[in-house]
């Protein structure tokens, strides 16, 4: 099992240059769009005017990429389309959905293997999340900021420690077990079961090796952090102070390697978000019909979402690592599958794409009657990842305008 | 010109499939033949007219995709909508030929893949069954779902098991969720449970005018504790309510209503929560309605440790009062309607088996001292044991080899040193992570008895099979007519069976979405948490009715009666209902009202918080209530931008269908159900205008509500009432589409071609017994889609 990468966290580690700092990447994505009058620069190219919200996160410009124009291809079905975000797997409707893998995933798949957490999946609210594995099962989300911050960082009694890697391994033999009863059980069942039962049989396995993972992990001691356990907040309204407290958690989990793929997903109910101003749901402001004062509220609602967001991009860049920053090695994606989620278009997603190996402070205009393909976007940032890939769900390539550097 | 050519890979790819019979993947000429002459002009690889290019589909049974679009060109023949009357028609005669043997021809290929492979593939359980099981099974009552991710839902359905998928991250939720049971049934099975019952006078609850404690409690007055409906939050609520532990509990209030309007009386609801400034949320315990003449009413809930309770008056029709009237006590020199309660009470209670039945679910006859088993035979006690539980959970009987891995894994533990009890428990672990558990292990062809029981069991318990169910099924009688016939009779006669008005309702009506979309504040001020859990009552045991009574299905559409409580007649405007809780109504026409399509409930999950869209409800209705499926609008269509200004009515947003030829295929069958449905607002309140919000205040009256509709065909209505009218002339039709959710439901896969001959026999057979809904349920039970897999 390879040694998670340790930058200078406690004075007892020294800096390792034998390491090169990992890559990271974050999504997160909100369910009900961002109004795009106000998201949306009127001019595009480096040195754009910014828009309404952009103009919250004036410092951080240069160093992330707006883009306009562009969706996946082939997704359709408003809210429903929430789970092809981050997969950009077709979705209409009416017909038989499977989706595929989204692109933390594919890279927790692949580079996930060198940290405690292959990847994390967390919500605010609920379990519903964007990420899928590669059989297309969704994988529900941590909710809470003190189970999460448990698991990250509070360190277990040695008889805590015993009893889990008692019941870790006692797992491992179930699961064992339950492997060899699948095979036997596949072959009683017949053809039509096949396919399921395989699927069944590799997901025992994968549950396998990662309650080993986890028995090893069990007794390597989790890293220190300045932050005191948080309480969960309990009031459901509380949107914004619930993100900053993940974000803040997400922040240490990179800084300490705990993982390197992370996914926030921000659902959208009739939270009333306690800001001076506003007084409706977070839903019903959404589905503003061109009503004034709905959108007057929307806006101070979704200017501090933005500005939550970039205060996350903004402590990264303050976070020093290696030679540079911890945001040289993170690239952090805003987006949602609605472009306009009071007529439930998903067309013209909103997509804010900050962090290291690109040339930003550009606003990448692409087509609004006629989208450029996001899974683009999605390939750069794997090849960013350092991952061989030149595909991704329905993309053509690269994105056209977004320089690798 | 044969199109198809039959590729050796496709047949190579195939052969695994194969049974005794070859699957075939092309179609018989002629019927190519037809399709070049009447279809290839325009749904060619060159034009693809309508996104279809029949020129070079092929004909693939295993596909489900390529059967749809196979099944869709069938019917869009048979229904005459191709090819369209302007070009060639064809001859009738030579459209019945190709019609019989087209059908023929798909039906047989979907037969033979049906045999082969079963509709039904690998379905598992689903939240609300894996929390029923656990129930049931280890006697357990906490709340097991919350634990499980949503399930996917596919044709409206969230029990589909093509729509099922599995991964390491579900596996680990489901060890967690056994984990906790496992924990709960040990323990509740060797520990006695303190009993807890608290009871408290008005006094000890309310706001403390001494102390200042409990400022937002009710108020003490003429000794009972009172609360009124203010916008303030958890006002009401009652700090020695508060609880230690998680559980359910009976709560026991003894109310009256304080100054109720004429004529009725003072809704009133309960609520659970941390209930202060950090952490106002809370949690629905239930509602009932205080009269003049003080009366107990009791509720049951899960409550959180640490949670309290908040009472007070829900009904918002009666207007909130500003909290300054309650501090300053000037409250009570108006007349102001709250709620005034003498006492209340709170027990903890246990829904699921009580210690003894846990022992013996747990231990059998072995008996248990001091939380050690007293064995004479560890080694046999243990076999013994595990076998008898890998009945329950495995939902039938085992045998020595199926049983041997677990066993030897369970054995293991007892030589490791560990005691009878500990070993046993690792060993029901094993049992409850087996895929024998989790997934419906139903057999290829006629299910076997078991897998009838647990099918069965599942449709109308959403719950395992219970002891009755499973000893007919060892001795192969379920599979008899007149003994299946029985056993749904008893199934429908059992408490259990509430679950199936409930569950059913949910998906096919989608009601499981209710809380998708809250009605705006301001445009819908007289909506509130009870109408809301009212509506769904109403859904609820409308169904439940249809069930009890035999009653025609037509009811969905239009009946002289509904299932009303008094909150929803207030709701609707409908006179003279008196009586407690859900009475059944006479309706008269001018109520607007009968039928599951004029239900709050069915009217507010079709809509958004803040409009009604015809196109949405259109859909929504032909899917659910008339089978149709409708095609998604082609990527041009453009999104229509809801305008609540009050500027333009949406009938002129969406005229745009009736000048555009492509349009109105699909909208000339949308829009009449959605326009006819535009009479009634988001909260399902009549309406004859749209509300719009002026600038600063009060909703106001929009423009007017117009439900009528020209059908090209040129009939036309006027009203809902007009257009429930037209769809009742086929009854038929209407109990198709219930027969089709029901037995996607019960079996838990979509209807395929194949199944299309034998429903239309149940529906003909169904007119002897005027469709009824439990004459149908019977049917379903007893068809071949229903006892196969």
């Amino acid at each position: 099992m390879a040694l998670p990468w340790l930058e200078a966290m406690t004075p007892a580690f020294a800096k390792s240059s034998a390491y090169l700092p990992p890559k990271r990447f974050v999504s997160v994505s909100l369910a009900l769009g961002l109004h795009s009058p106000n998201l949306d620069p009127i001019d595009f190219g480096f040195g754009y005017t910014p828009s309404l919200y952009l103009s919250k996160i004036q410092d951080i410009l240069g160093d992330m990429t707006i883009v306009t124009g562009s969706s996946h291809p082939d997704v359709s079905g408003g809210h429903k389309a929430s789970g092809s975000i981050l997969t950009g797997a077709p979705y209409s409707r009416s017909a038989v959905f499977k989706n595929t893998i989204s692109i933390d995933q594919h890279m927790a798949k692949h580079l996930g293997h060198h940290t405690r957490f292959p990847s994390l999946v967390l919500n605010l609210s609920s379990s519903n999340s964007p990420s899928y594995t590669e059989t297309g099962s969704m994988i529900p989300a941590e909710s809470s900021p003190s189970k999460l911050f448990d698991k990250l960082f509070v360190a277990d009694t040695k008889e805590e420690q015993a009893q889990q890697v008692e019941r870790l391994k006692e797992g491992r033999s179930i699961m064992d077990v339950v492997a060899g009863d699948a095979k036997t059980l596949q072959k009683s069942l017949g053809a039509g079961d096949r396919d399921k039962m395989d699927q069944y049989f590799e997901s025992v396995r994968a549950f396998e090796k990662r309650l080993g993972a986890s028995e090893d992990w069990v007794q390597m001691p989790k890293p220190s952090v300045a932050m005191k356990p948080p309480r969960d907040i309990p009031d459901n309204n509380e949107i914004m102070k619930r993100k900053k407290l993940m974000l803040d958690i997400m922040l240490l989990a990179l800084k300490t390697d705990s993982t390197r793929f992370i996914t926030l997903h921000i659902d959208g109910n009739g939270e009333s978000v306690p800001i001076p101003g506003i007084n409706e749901g977070y839903h019903s402001l959404s589905h503003h019909g061109l009503d004034e004062d709905k959108i007057d509220q929307l806006t101070l609602l979704e200017s501090v979402l933005l500005e939550t967001w970039g205060g996350f991009v903004r402590d990264l860049k303050q976070n020093k690592e290696s030679s540079g920053t911890l945001l040289d090695q993170t690239n952090v994606l805003l987006t949602s599958n609605l472009g306009n989620a009071s007529s439930h278009d998903n067309k013209n997603m909103p997509v804010l794409f900050a962090g290291g190996g690109f040339r930003h402070g550009q606003h990448i205009a692409f087509n609004k009657e006629d989208n450029y393909p996001l899974p683009n976007l999605f390939v750069s940032a794997l090849q960013r990842q350092g991952l061989e890939t030149d595909r991704f769900a329905t993309s053509t390539g690269t994105m056209t305008g977004l320089e690798m550097i | 010109m044969n199109r198809f050519t039959l590729s050796s890979v496709v047949l190579a790819l195939l052969l695994p499939f194969l049974g005794k019979s070859e699957t075939r993947t092309t179609l018989p000429s002629t019927v190519v033949d037809f399709l070049d002459i009447n279809c290839y002009e325009c749904h060619n690889n060159t034009d693809k007219k309508g996104s279809l290019d029949l020129e070079s589909l092929e004909f693939h049974p295993d596909d489900s995709q390529s059967m749809v679009i196979w099944s869709m060109v069938h019917d869009r023949v048979s229904n005459r909508e191709m090819p369209p009357k302007e070009e060639y028609w064809p001859e009738e005669e030579e459209r019945g030929d190709f019609l019989n043997l087209f059908e023929n021809t798909i039906h047989e290929e979907s037969s033979k893949l049906q045999s082969s492979l079963g509709r039904v593939r690998s379905r598992r359980l689903n939240r609300i069954e894996y929390e029923n099981t656990l129930h049931d099974l280890l006697g357990v009552d906490i709340p097991i779902k919350d634990f499980l991710p949503d399930d996917p839902s596919q044709d409206g359905f969230s029990n589909i098991a093509v729509s099922q998928q599995i991964s390491h991250h579900l596996l680990q939720k489901y060890l967690e969720a056994i984990d906790i049971s496992l924990d709960e049934a040990f323990s509740r099975a060797e520990n006695q449970s303190k009993p807890y019952a608290r009871a408290f006078s008005g006094e000890e609850v309310s706001w403390n005018p001494q102390t200042r404690d409990n400022g937002r409690g009710p108020h003490l007055y003429e000794g009972h504790a009172i609360s009124f409906l203010t916008s303030g939050n958890y006002q009401g609520r009652m700090p020695p309510t508060e609880v230690d532990e998680s559980g359910w509990y009976r709560i026991t209030v003894r109310a009256k209503a304080h100054n109720p309007p004429p004529g009725r009386g003072v809704w009133t609801q309960i609520r659970s929560g941390v209930a202060a400034a950090s952490a106002p949320s809370l949690f629905w315990v239930g509602s009932f309605e205080a009269r003049e003449k003080t009366q107990d009413f009791i509720l049951e809930a899960w409550i959180q440790a640490g949670h309290k309770l908040e009472m007070r008056p829900g009904d918002h029709t009666l207007g909130t009062i500003s909290v300054k009237l309650l501090d300053d006590r000037s409250v009570f020199e108006k007349d102001v309607p709250g709620v005034a309660m003498e006492s209340i009470k709170m027990e903890r209670i246990y829904k699921g088996m009580s210690q003894n039945e846990l022992k013996r679910r747990l231990y059998s006859d072995v008996p248990i001292k001091d939380g050690v088993l007293k064995s004479n035979n560890p080694k046999q006690d243990l076999e013994k044991l595990m076998t008898r539980f890998a009945i329950f959970a495995f939902r039938r009987s085992v045998s020595k080899t199926e049983m041997s891995p677990y066993m030897e894994f369970a054995h293991s533990r007892l030589d490791a040193g560990n005691s009878l009890k500990d070993a046993l428990r690792s060993g029901y672990r094993a049992l409850l992570s087996s895929p024998r558990f989790l997934y419906f292990t139903e057999n290829t062809g006629k299910l076997d008895n078991f897998s009838i029981a647990s099918r069965l069991s599942y449709f109308l318990w959403n719950t395992m099979p219970d002891e009755k169910l499973l000893t007919l099924a060892k001795k192969g009688n379920l599979s008899k007519p007149s003994i299946l016939k029985k056993q749904v009779e008893r199934m429908l006669n059992h408490p259990k069976a509430e679950s199936f008005a409930v569950n059913f309702s949910n998906n096919w009506l989608n009601l499981k979405d209710i809380d998708f979309t809250t009605p705006d504040t301001k445009l819908y001020p007289e909506f509130d948490d009870i109408l809301k859990h009212s509506m769904l009552g109403e859904t609820f045991t409308f169904m439940q009715e249809l069930i009890d009574n035999d009653m025609s299905v037509s009811n969905f559409i239009d009946s002289d009666f509904a299932m009303l409580n008094e909150r929803l007649a207030e709701h609707y405007g409908i006179e003279g209902f008196s009586g407690t809780g859900y009475q059944k109504t006479a309706l008269n026409a001018n109520d607007h009202r009968g039928g599951v399509i004029t239900h709050g409930s069915v009217l507010k999950v079709s809509a958004n918080g803040t409009t009604t869209s015809p196109v949405i409800r259109g859909v929504w209705l032909l899917e659910r209530i008339l089978g149709e499926h409708i095609s998604p609008p082609p990527d041009n269509a453009g999104s229509v931008e809801p305008d609540i200004r009050g500027a333009i009515s949406i009938r002129d947003q969406l005229d745009k269908h009736r000048s555009t030829k492509s349009c109105m295929v699909c909208h000339k069958k949308i829009d009449p159900p959605g326009f006819a449905l535009e009479s009634f607002d988001v909260t399902g309140g009549w309406r004859q205008h749209y509300r719009a919000l002026p600038k600063k205040g009060k909703w106001k009256d929009g423009p007017a509500v117009d439900p009528s509709y020209d059908l090209p065909n040129g009939k036309s209505f006027s009203d809902v009432e007009g257009f429930k009218a037209m769809v009742l002339e086929h009854p038929d039709k209407i109990a198709k589409n219930v027969v089709e959710k029901v037995l996607t439901y019960a079996t838990g896969a979509s209807i395929e071609f194949a199944d299309r001959r034998e429903i239309k026999q149940i529906v003909k057979d169904l007119e002897d017994h005027e469709y009824g809904f439990r004459s149908l349920i019977h049917a379903c039970v007893q068809s071949d889609i229903f006892l196969s897999k």
